[in-house]
């Protein structure tokens, strides 16, 4: 069977994909050494912010709900927003907004430990301080 | 019997579907001949990922035949017995060599209760 | 089966099986960010699926080809290829978002720790593909997620403002919005419509037309699924908007989670309400689960022209067979490193809108073809409609990406 292609124009292709890969992974290496602004920060408060949101709405019904659901839910809950806050401390910002990330930190660790703790009122307290906290911080960082 | 038929439209990348009715792969490439009087005639299809792969580009087709160790399968034209919306054989396509790839994993199922 | 049971049948499998993760999660936000002003995208993208899975189903009925033969036949080798390769990543994505949403919602209804769960699943769905029937499959499942409604029932309970439904129909930016909310709102825009078209849905379909035997006899009975089923399943998608807007809005919460979009039914109704929205959840998923397997497995074969499909046995389809367990194989492994499912899903409803072009141009093309099709090929409003869709489809998935970079995955 006559060759349709020969192994120089492989080899050819292959040196056009690996620069372009390797362009690519430079780029995509800039972007990340770059301090990043508000906006990147103001996602992660958001979805803290909803985490929070939800949290206070669940322990508030705490005792109208399903116990093994209840648990399991709020076990759920508890694991995002402690995603969320190693999102937020590998964040690697700008000088101007850090002291917003701390904020932003020590918020998601009181509603982490309020989800994830006993279902009393201190933690039910707790969230929704929190949750107007991070409102308030999310509405700082959208200007 | 049809007057002409468009290789390219009807025959390249079609199904093959051998005399039991099973699938036996597609037309990946055709293979010519020189018939007395002149025009080339249609003497293969070919079946096989190193003939498909030969018509993509050369990195593809390098990396696949680096990979594939099977060699493709020939079918000899006299074996088409219809060409419609799938290319219909007249034999089977164990007589011819192909599906092995599909009656080796069949076999390994088969001991699977429920295959 | 008499007619009239297989179509209403049908109808039901569609609705049940309309909803999966990345939509439920897609549509609640989208109603809790935007309120009712992204409702048109869920009818758009219901058009569009309609229109799409029509054509496909009356191309199996008539041609008996399945989607990919169409592309391979129809786009040239290597366009091809790439796509089987793009919807085949796609797919198994969106299958291992399913896998790990079923995971967590086994975990809501038992407790159970959630790494195991996932095994169980992954065992679960090699077992029902194995030994049950591709009806019985299409039936439990799409009949299942018909608890799904129980979001319906929840909307209306809370009280939908239907004022703000009709202008939320009208395509509108939300007005006094900044560059970056309007960022947000059309990566919404584009999210919901993809994950209403995922391309699974088309290839599942059309391969199932084919695994059904259908025959040019069941085209009347292809669009009445399509149309009515499609529609209603819609109706679902509008009362997740509607909890959106009226539940999770006003407390500030953004559902990222299965559990959280039960809440409401469980605020509403109780114990009746979650063990609903949770055994619906389940079967809606684990319906996606098996479809976006299934469909990989569809795709690969029909490519590459292996024999293929449920209505022959693992042993006359060796490796189509084989293709499957190694998808949900794959799929397990990616939800065991612990990586929410919710994010996977959100990345494969992105790649596959780019995908999306690719797979509906064949389609389209070999619908309208009177060549090809005779005189089941698309009339005038059909052919006006598909291009003006492969037009929106195009444009959203030219934007796709720079929306998703622009809003840091949506979050603004």
């Amino acid at each position: 069977m006559a060759e349709r292609w020969t192994p120089r124009q492989a080899l050819h292709q292959a040196i056009g994909v690996l620069i372009v890969a390797a362009l690519i992974a430079v780029a995509i290496a800039y972007i990340k050494a770059q301090p990043q602004g508000r906006g990147s920060l103001k996602a992660e408060v958001s979805a803290l912010r909803s985490q929070a949101a939800e949290g206070a709405v669940v322990l508030e019904r705490g005792d109208k709900l399903d116990r093994r659901f209840l648990r399991a839910h709020l076990g759920q809950l508890a694991h995002n927003v402690t995603r969320t806050r190693k999102r937020i401390a590998d964040l690697h910002l700008e000088p101007a907004v850090q002291g917003s990330q701390r904020n932003a930190l020590d918020l998601a660790s009181r509603v982490e430990s309020s989800i994830g703790g006993v279902v009393d009122d201190h933690a039910r307290a707790t969230l929704r301080r929190s949750k107007s906290e991070l409102e308030r911080l999310e509405q700082d960082l959208e200007r | 019997m049809r007057k002409s038929l468009d290789l390219g439209r009807e025959v390249l990348d079609h199904e093959i579907v051998d005399v039991d009715g099973v699938s036996c792969g597609m037309v990946d490439d055709l293979e010519f001949e020189d018939a007395p009087g002149g025009a080339p005639t249609v003497a293969n299809l070919i079946v096989g990922p190193i003939a498909w792969s030969a018509r993509t580009p050369a990195l593809a087709a390098w990396l696949v035949r680096r990979v594939v160790r099977t060699p493709v399968v020939r079918v000899p034209w006299s074996a088409v017995a219809h060409v419609g919306e799938t290319i219909q054989l007249r034999v089977t396509a164990q007589s011819l060599g192909l599906g092995k790839a599909d009656r080796r994993v069949e076999r390994w199922l088969s001991r699977i209760p429920g295959a | 089966m008499g007619r009239f049971a297989e179509v209403f049948l049908g109808i039901l499998t569609a609705v049940g099986g309309f909803v999966e993760i990345g939509e439920l999660t897609f549509t609640l936000t989208a109603g809790s960010t935007f309120g009712y002003g992204l409702l048109w995208t869920t009818v758009l993208g219901t058009v569009g699926i309609i229109l799409y899975c029509e054509m496909a189903g009356r191309i199996a009925a008539v041609k008996h080809r399945p989607v990919f033969s169409l592309i391979r036949e129809r786009t040239g080798l290597t366009a091809a290829f790439v796509t089987l390769i793009a919807s085949t990543v796609v797919n198994v994505l969106t299958c291992a978002a399913e896998v790990g949403g079923v995971a967590l919602v086994w975990q809501l209804l038992s407790g159970w720790p959630y790494r195991l769960l996932v095994i169980g699943g992954f065992l679960f769905f090699v077992l029902v593909i194995w030994w049950m029937k591709f009806e019985w499959i299409e039936r439990v499942f799409g009949l299942g997620g018909l608890l799904m409604l129980v979001y319906v029932v929840t909307a209306l309970y809370d009280g939908p403002t239907w004022s703000d439904i009709a202008s939320g129909l009208v395509p509108r930016q939300p007005e006094n919005a900044s560059p970056h909310q309007l960022a947000v709102y059309w990566y919404y825009a584009v999210a919901i419509m993809s994950s209403i078209m995922l391309p699974y849905e088309t290839y599942f379909y059309a391969s199932g037309a084919i695994e059904d035997h259908w025959k040019p006899g069941d085209i009347g009975l292809n669009r009445v699924i399509v149309m009515v089923g499609f529609s209603l399943g819609a109706v679902l998608s509008v009362a997740l908007v509607s909890l959106g807007a009226e539940f999770f809005q006003p407390r500030h919460v953004e559902p990222q989670l299965p559990g959280t979009a039960a809440l409401s039914a469980a605020i509403a109704f109780g114990s009746v309400g979650l063990y609903a929205a949770l055994l619906g959840m389940f079967f809606a998923f684990a319906g996606a689960a098996i479809e976006t397997a299934l469909s990989s497995a569809y795709n690969i074969a029909q490519f590459l022209g292996w024999p293929w499909g449920k209505y022959r046995r693992p042993r006359e389809a060796g490796r189509f067979t084989l293709t499957w367990f190694v998808v949900f194989l794959v799929c397990a492994a990616i939800i065991l490193t612990g990586v929410d499912p919710v994010r996977i899903v959100e990345y494969s409803i992105v790649f596959s809108v780019i995908v999306l072009p690719f797979t509906y141009l064949p389609v389209l093309v070999v619908a309208a073809d009177r060549r090809i099709m005779g005189a089941h090929a698309n009339g005038i409003a059909m052919n006006v409609l598909g291009w003006a869709f492969l037009v929106v489809i195009t444009v959203a998935a030219l934007a796709a990406i720079p929306l998703f970079l622009l809003t840091h995955g949506g979050q603004g």
